[in-house]
């Protein structure tokens, strides 16, 4: 049969570019990006999103540089997409996510938005990029709870470092060689951001401390943001606009890879491109894509588009969609399960000098002590994050000026009393794992988008106890640190009227499973799908564990390792 | 009859303690900034605007027309939520919309046009959120 193309890639974002662009370099492969979104990537597009944003009033919201595009009609972006479970009032059932008409007794929202562009949701991340440690690949072996992954963290190791060149990952190794065993091969490409003025006072006040029997250590936090001039990118400006939009793209971006790629006349990009299905030849492989073009005369109209090898990376929502809509690659039932985010929460506090936050990157330190223990067999672990953006999700100053107004602090002192109290915000953030469960999922919705008419994702989702009980102890351990320094903690409510209150690090992981076993994951370890040997799913959606970094690196380092696979199927079939 | 552009900067200097509001010279950017503030929130908030400004207003022969504004009974409900508009105008070039229930920051946030002039910035030492203009590590010192 002839092909279209040797591989065709749906979705653009960081693992779909990373995979176009190592393919490119590896051999004379036809490859075909297909994209739902259309927007530029080059630092014009950048220029007109930081203008956009600018336009917003809620410049902070990680959406605001994006709200104007025009795919946004045909290509819903989840964007505040999360609503409460019952219809309401404000007909926000009719926003892109849904749920099921009589939800289960404990389900919660989903409330973790993506982008659905030309770069993914690069557009739109801060770019910490920690590794997942040992026992994260092991967790079931390790504690008796969630899974195993089908490779270990020492398979993982060398991609690890060539993510880290490749994404331009700044740290410093001496801090983080060796981390619960998380041994480093290479060093980082560049050093770490240096610390700000207020980590340094924090670091001063708890490092090497004990808290809650761990001592505390306050290391930078590995970021894909230059600390120097790095592949073409100048070094970080500290504009502290990190999400939604670093404006001189010191962070790196899916673009990057993309832009390399299609340097190659054998890559070709297609935007405005939405996958409806995919579908198998008569031997079983899936050898067609689907695809409606929005920026068409005829919108409705289905392009088909074959390849020997068609690779899913459209994120943990919309890749479990496509399959679920093809009908392909479920045997195991697990496509849409085992849906994952990282439960976030945050304790607020004023400290006692200023400490002159909103100056520098959102956040360079970070504590990474917490990330292991025994405890792990019964709750979850957490990582915290210093965060250098005044209280981060907990208020900006626009909170401190309302309390200073609503006190009638107006007149010739109002500035004063506001800085007063905004130059000591600080806060402390932690993530927390959620367990890969069946029951937190993401089906096809009944419901239709209005353009294409497409199925809304449908969610099943609940924070498991697991992960609560890492929350409890996150903010018993802020509190704690906050102590230490001396800081006015602000009121913290982790439940209010019974009910977990929680924040989404918009960290969506899962629905296409990895796992040994064909019965109970759909991918092996090379991001294969079980049921088609040239079908493979690249990024998030394949983690079979959520651990508690923040998974782009990881995924980064996974979709190189699956290219290597994909290039081998590729020059010598399937193994 | 009211001069309500000379009241809107009067009012903005007494509410927000900027002195630099209470003499704007002519054709600066302050009183460009001024004029545009003084009608996206009155084409915003309407009556609202007009009875703020017409109580300030009235309040003028007073020892001290803020305290006299801020003590008067009808400064509550929506013509404090409008004083408060003002002062988030001058000092992060947005305005909200407060509705019950969503007061404060979780109030519906607008852009008033001249954010990088926020007054709020070099009081707390920091660039504007997104225009630094400054070189890599200005942030490890204190400012």
């Amino acid at each position: 049969m002839k092909f279209d193309y040797d591989v065709i890639i749906v979705g653009s974002g960081v693992a779909g570019a990373l995979c176009a662009w190592k393919l490119s370099t590896l051999s004379n492969h036809r490859i075909l990006i297909l994209e739902a979104g259309h927007n530029g990537i080059g630092e014009g597009q950048r220029l007109e999103f930081h203008h956009a944003m600018d336009r917003q009033g809620n410049r902070g919201d990680m959406f605001a540089p994006y709200l104007e595009m025009e795919s946004r009609k045909a290509v819903p972006m989840p964007e505040k997409a999360s609503r409460p479970l019952e219809k309401d009032p404000l007909k926000r059932e009719e926003k892109y996510f849904d749920y099921p008409a009589t939800p289960g007794p404990g389900a919660d929202t989903f409330r973790a938005g993506y982008t659905r562009m030309v770069g993914g949701s690069t557009w739109a991340w801060r770019g910490n990029s920690p590794r997942f440690l040992p026992t994260d690949f092991a967790l079931n072996s390790t504690y008796g709870v969630g899974r195993d992954w089908p490779i270990s963290y020492n398979e993982l190791e060398k991609y690890y470092c060539e993510a880290e060149h490749e994404m331009g990952v700044s740290g410093n190794h001496e801090e983080l060689d060796g981390l619960f065993g998380a041994y480093r091969s290479e060093p980082f490409p560049m050093t770490g951001i240096p610390l700000t003025y207020s980590d340094q006072l924090i670091k001063h006040k708890i490092h090497e401390k004990v808290v809650n029997g761990t001592k505390v250590r306050v290391v930078t936090t590995p970021q894909a943001r230059n600390s120097q001039p790095f592949d073409g990118r100048p070094a970080c400006e500290g504009h502290s606009n990190c999400i939604p939009l670093c404006p001189i793209h010191a962070k790196y971006d899916a673009t990057v890879h993309l832009r390399r790629a299609l340097k190659n006349p054998l890559v070709t990009l297609k935007t405005a491109a939405v996958v409806r299905r995919v579908s198998a030849d008569s031997q079983g492989r899936i050898t067609n894509v689907h695809y409606n073009d929005w920026r068409s005369d005829d919108i409705h109209k289905e392009v088909v588009v074959t390849a020997p090898i068609v690779v899913l990376a459209a994120h943990a929502i919309e890749t479990p969609k496509i399959l679920l809509m093809s009908n392909v690659a479920n045997s195991s039932g697990q496509v849409g399960r085992n849906l994952m985010d990282h439960i976030q929460w945050e304790v607020a506090a004023e400290f006692p000098e200023p400490v002159y936050p909103f100056r520098g990157p959102q956040s360079v330190t970070g504590i990474e002590a917490f990330r292991e223990g025994p405890f792990r067999s019964t709750r979850s672990a957490f990582r915290m994050t210093v965060g250098n953006d005044g209280w981060g999700r907990a208020g900006s100053p626009a909170k401190i000026i309302d309390e200073v107004l609503s006190n009638k602090g107006y007149g010739p002192h109002l500035l004063e009393k506001v800085a007063e109290r905004v130059t000591r915000m600080t806060r402390l953030s932690f993530s927390t794992e959620m367990l890969p469960s069946k029951d937190n999922r993401v089906e096809l919705s009944a419901n239709t988008e209005p353009v294409l008419g497409i199925p809304r994702p449908l969610f099943t989702f609940a924070p498991d106890q697991y992960c609560i009980g890492g929350l409890k102890a996150g903010v018993e351990t802020a509190t704690a640190l906050f102590e230490l320094m001396g800081a006015k903690i602000e009121k913290n409510e982790l439940f209010k009227n019974g009910a977990l209150q929680w924040n989404t690090a918009a960290h969506i992981m899962g629905t296409c499973i990895m796992g040994k076993d064909a019965k109970d994951s759909v991918v092996d370890h090379w991001g294969r799908t079980h049921d088609h040997h040239n079908l493979f799913i690249l990024g998030s959606s394949v983690f079979a564990t959520g651990a508690t970094a923040n998974p782009t690196l990881t995924l980064a380092a996974l979709a190189l390792r699956s290219v290597r696979a994909i290039h081998r199927q590729l020059k010598h079939g399937v193994a | 009859m009211m001069d309500e552009f000379k009241v809107f900067m009067a009012l903005s200097q007494a509410l927000t303690g900027i002195e630099a509001l209470g003499h704007v010279e002519p054709k600066s950017l302050l009183e460009t900034i001024g004029k545009d503030y003084r009608h996206r929130l009155k084409e915003q908030f309407g009556a609202d605007f007009v009875a703020l400004l017409t109580l300030f207003d009235s309040k003028s022969t007073s020892a001290d027309p803020l305290a006299a504004l801020i003590g008067d009974p009808s400064f509550k409900d929506s013509i404090a939520s409008m004083a408060k508009q003002v002062v988030n105008a001058w000092l992060l070039s947005q305005y909200r919309i407060e509705s019950p229930g969503k007061t404060g920051d979780s109030a519906p946030a607008f852009d008033t046009g001249y954010f990088e002039k926020g007054f709020i910035w070099p009081e707390i030492k920091a660039h504007p959120i997104g225009f630094s203009h400054r070189s890599h590590g200005y942030w490890t010192k204190k400012p």
